[in-house]
């Protein structure tokens, strides 16, 4: 039976997609029903593409019919962001959004608003949390809310991986509104587990809708290949075969860069994505994979939610991701308008140490907490960053980490006021426990990775398993089901020659530091322009493979760092690194543990540069090793009145300043500013190894 | 985190500005909202029942004639806000709890009615708010001998089991409040304003977290304190309590001058007044109006304390004058 409401919806939908004969597919116009007729919260599980925003758009123009105000939509990216402006437009209706790059269109976004110009208001979580924005934009235009959409909604559970604090708030939020607002969540992935989280936290109200998530077009494999050299070379090999153009997921940024770097060098356009860049360069390089001007983006998953290309052809994964539901959430966006699209997950040897590095760094322990409360308990006005970072020995990650996770409990035992951190009266109680459950199922989770890895299974019917849905027949078209390999496993031997060679020449760059953190007396604040490091490198990171453990041989067993680095080094600076201005002599960081190591090999590097060695440095008080340092402040600090430059010896030209291990990068930062004091050219900071984490994403 | 019952949403969405600092349509006023809690009860109704097709319905065709009908429609569409505004100040350890609510205090129903306030916003224990106990409460500008007759007041009840109840003002109000949880005893201050900031004061905290303590608002937590909403609370903190005492005013002016006079006239509880050499002029004037007068001695005294406070105005003609259970309590 076709009720009045069913007919107006249809007839919204047709003329949004201007066709006369449009019907809605499965399950949407029930979702729509539940919300328009009976302000219900709804859940909907389906694929990308399925069709999630016509149910919203659609739905609010139906209250918007019936006097209802602005739909709040809650989505985690800019770029999705910028898709549901365009898609809303062409169904009429007028979408807003607000966020940090728009600051100066606020005004006339609530203007719009409050006018009833615009019928939704697009927005991050973060900036739904923001005291500002509420003030300013939020509160008034909110009162005449419609409905709310938040957008993937397997956020909201911390048994996902997406699991991100900010959404904990969001949940209490919904949780709070009041029985006649409908809250619409989306997500195209969720397993069983995190659709039971996501509707315990709702408070059990919450109406599930869920669709297949079979992606009848996709093609699966796994390929494992334990070096690095052996994955590149397979992918220089093969990746031209590969139907279209795809995505290539990596774990860490580092990966990204290198197989990005690498793909370049062999001819294939590959650009690095990931989180660490700015949001005005990655909707570029969004555009490029969706115009096809690219084969791959090299990815991190920072590159996933919203991302919306419907003829992506292949997704291949360098290394193994954390869980089922983070891999199908990845591979899961080829083949979505195509015949035709290749998922392939290649194994490396590294995978499990990565995925350990990840689950143990995932929670603060509960003594990094204890310590921020009560320096917070203590302090009359609460306190900021830098200041709990002088009274704390810990790093400014892990104090962000935990001040985020406790800020986002709920209750809250620390809320944020401006720029200050204040301990709220809410008692708060370690929950270990619940920690251990979780740190459980990671490792559970990667342990069904592994057997996915090597299971002779049709893995799409492994996957969907996983997921929740066992009446998935096998899918005929994967690899074990074919029973022979969609891709070949074979590459040129000299192809993983060369790889491993150019991993031998990955040099890492080390970015100077632009601020002091109030460690030293006299130095405060942006460090002043000519006093500044030029941009350095480091030679390899420590132990990886590559030069890295001939560094560690060097460092913790010989005492003496091999000719064969002298050389790699004089070939990186002379031929790829290039600094400019070119230094003209070279100094060294000094120690009193090894008196001789470093001095001795900036010695052997000047002569393979032909430049003179001066010994202006002297170290002239013993400290404790920077590694033991928590954060930039006691780094800083550590270092007040450690070194002496002799002025008399210092050149006015170019320097390379050289030293063993980079980690904190506050020793060449700190004695860049003192050569330059004493009278020194540019200072080109130069390292062996770089220890420093380059985790995340 | 406890989330607010239907009733308690539907008062906070007419009367709260959920805070903004303007707020379009303005709430009712608790005068407003106790015409529209009267037609309701009239009509078998509670306020969750606003926020139903049904509720929504009666109140197009009935209420109109009392209040602005649109403009309590356009209150109860604030839904939005309504998620907001709770989420800060719930995720800050904040709660509501409103006059429809079975854990709002009883006490205030009964001695207040229709004048006990819609909302009350809290941090720190939630139970226990209807325990009675004893109201302190004095001018902000105390002399020394007034502060120590406060402290030895506050540090008596504490040792006695007898909860101390007041309006977190400067001067005798803080006094009464640090100097009875630094002695092991329940507080409860009735707050004009500010509750979010004084939940955070380092003063306070503790107590709030041990839950020793109650930080009580009839108004919005982000609400700045003004004159009027400083008299307005003054009939709480009596309410809320078994006695008073007045330790000191000025004469015909003040906030403590003012809600001593009101808790004489309408006789919500006995009311004690400090009478000693060197008070100031309100508090003899108090006495002649029927205050009964302590002195240090009586403080210090070694009888049970709250049997002692009782036959003291029993004596004085002020026994409780606690209404009998009403059927009829506002909601
Ligand atoms: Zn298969």
């Amino acid at each position: 039976m076709k009720t009045a409401l069913k007919q107006e919806a249809l007839q919204i939908l047709r003329s949004a997609e201007a066709n006369p004969k449009a019907e809605f597919r499965d399950g949407q116009w029930e979702a729509i029903e539940a919300l328009v007729s009976h302000h219900a919260r709804v859940l909907v599980v389906q694929r990308t593409g399925w069709g999630k925003s016509m149910v919203y758009f659609v739905a609010t123009e139906l209250l918007r019919r019936q006097g209802r105000g602005v739909t709040l939509v809650i989505s985690p990216l800019i770029s999705l962001m910028t898709n549901q402006l365009d898609a809303a437009s062409r169904v009429g209706l007028n979408a807003v959004t607000v966020n940090s790059a728009n600051m100066e269109d606020w005004e006339s976004a609530k203007q719009e608003v409050l006018s009833g110009a615009a019928h939704l208001l697009v927005i991050s979580p973060e900036k739904l949390f923001n005291k500002h924005f509420q003030d300013e934009v939020l509160l008034p235009v909110i009162s005449r809310m419609g409905m709310v959409v938040i957008d993937e909604a397997h956020c909201i559970s911390d048994w996902g991986h997406d699991f991100r604090p900010k959404y904990r708030r969001i949940i209490s939020f919904l949780k709070l509104l009041p029985p006649t607002v409908p809250v619409l969540a989306t997500t195209a992935t969720a397993n069983a587990r995190v659709v039971e989280d996501v509707q315990e936290q709702f408070g059990g109200k919450l109406h599930v809708m869920r669709g297949p998530l079979v992606r009848e077009s996709l093609r699966l494999q796994t390929l494992q290949l334990p070096t690095q050299p052996a994955r590149l070379a397979w992918l220089v090999e093969h990746l031209g075969k590969l139907p279209g153009t795809g995505i290539i997921y990596c774990l860490t940024v580092r990966d990204a860069r290198r197989v990005s770097e690498w793909l370049e060098r062999n001819g294939i356009a590959a650009p690095v994505y990931s989180g660490q860049m700015d949001d005005t360069q990655r909707p570029v390089l969004e555009q490029a994979l969706l115009g096809n001007k690219v084969k791959a983006l090299v990815a991190t998953s920072a590159l996933g939610m919203g991302f919306d290309k419907p003829d992506i052809g292949f997704v291949v994964h360098f290394q193994r991701p954390a869980s089922v539901v983070h891999y199908y959430q990845q591979v899961g966006r080829a083949g979505r308008k195509l015949d035709n699209a290749v998922g392939i997950l290649l194994g490396g040897a590294e995978d499990d140490e990565i995925a350990e590095y990840f689950i143990e760094s995932a929670f603060p322990p509960a003594a990094q907490m204890a310590e921020v409360l009560a320096a917070l308990e203590q302090a009359d006005d609460g306190a900021s960053i830098p200041e709990l970072q002088a009274s704390l020995n810990l790093s400014q990650g892990t104090l962000e980490k935990v001040l985020t996770l406790a800020e986002t409990l709920v209750p809250a035992p620390v809320t944020k006021q401006g720029s200050r951190y204040k301990r709220t009266p809410v008692l708060y109680t370690h929950d270990q426990e619940r920690i251990d459950k979780l740190l459980a199922l990671r490792k559970e989770e990667q342990r069904v990775m592994q057997v996915y890895m090597s299971t002779r299974d049709c893995l799409m019917q492994f996957l969907a398993k996983e997921l929740g849905d066992s009446t998935v027949p096998q899918c005929g078209r994967c690899a074990n089901c074919t029973g022979k390999p969609i891709v070949d496993a074979q590459y040129a031997p000299a192809l993983a020659t060369r790889a491993h060679e150019f991993l031998k020449q990955h040099a890492e760059v080390i970015s100077p530091r632009k601020r002091w953190q109030g460690g030293l007396l006299e130095r405060r604040g942006t460090i002043k322009p000519e006093l500044l490091a030029e941009g350095g490198r480091a030679l390899c990171a420590w132990a990886d493979g590559g030069w890295g453990d001939v560094v560690r041989e060097g460092k913790q067993r010989t005492h003496r760092f091999d000719e064969g680095l002298v050389a790699a080094a004089a070939e990186l600076i002379r031929s790829r690194w290039k600094p400019t201005p070119s230094p003209t002599w070279v100094t060294c960081v000094p120690s009193l543990r090894e008196k001789t190591l470093v001095q001795d090999f900036a010695a052997r590097l000047a002569t393979a540069l032909q430049l003179p060695f001066v010994a202006c440095i002297t170290k002239v008080k013993n400290t404790a090793p920077q590694k033991s340092m928590g954060n930039s402040y006691h780094q800083e600090r550590n270092l007040d009145g450690a070194f002496q430059v002799d002025a008399a010896l210092v050149r006015t030209e170019p320097v390379l300043l050289v030293d063993d291990i980079v980690d904190s990068r506050w020793t060449f930062t700190v004695l860049a500013a003192e050569l330059r004091e004493a009278g020194a050219g540019p200072v080109h900071p130069f390292a062996l190894a770089n220890t420093a984490h380059q985790g995340g994403d | 985190m406890v989330q607010p019952t239907p009733d308690t949403q539907a008062l906070l969405l007419l009367l709260s500005r959920l805070g903004q600092s303007r707020a379009e349509p303005a709430p009712l006023t608790a005068k407003d909202y106790d015409q529209l809690a009267l037609w309701l009860q009239h009509q078998g109704l509670r306020p969750g029942d606003l926020l139903r097709a049904e509720g929504r319905t009666r109140l197009r065709q009935g209420a109109v004639r009392f209040v602005d009908g649109d403009r309590v429609e356009a209150l109860l569409d604030r839904g939005g806000a309504l998620g907001l505004a709770l989420e800060g100040w719930l995720s800050k350890g904040l709660w509501v709890i409103g006059r429809g609510d079975s854990d709002y205090p009883r006490r205030l129903k009964q001695k207040l009615r229709r004048e006990a306030p819609p909302l009350l916003f809290g941090a720190g224990a939630r139970s226990g708010l209807d325990a009675g106990g004893v109201a302190i409460v004095g001018s902000r500008a105390a002399d020394v001998a007034a502060l120590q007759f406060t402290q030895r007041l506050a540090q008596r009840c504490a040792r006695a089991g007898l909860v101390t109840i007041s309006g977190g003002a400067k001067g005798v109000d803080r006094e009464a409040m640090t100097a009875a949880f630094a002695a092991g005893g329940r507080v409860i201050g009735v707050l004009p304003g500010d509750l979010e900031r004084a939940a955070l004061e380092k003063t306070f905290r503790k107590a709030l977290e041990d839950e020793r303590m109650t930080l009580l608002s009839p108004y919005d937590p982000g609400a700045r304190f003004t004159v009027w909403s400083a008299m307005d609370r003054n009939k709480d903190v009596y309410a809320l309590s078994d006695f008073g005492v007045v330790v000191s005013s000025d004469f015909n002016k003040g906030g403590t001058w003012a809600g001593a006079l009101e808790n004489l006239q309408a006789r919500w509880v006995p009311l004690f007044v400090r009478a000693e050499p060197g008070t100031l002029e309100g508090n003899s004037r108090l006495v002649e109006r029927g205050g009964i007068p302590l002195k240090s001695e009586d403080v210090e005294g070694a009888s049970e304390w709250g049997t002692w406070l009782r036959r003291k105005s029993t004596v004085a003609g002020e026994a409780l004058a606690f209404p009998p259970e009403q059927s009829d309590l506002p909601i």
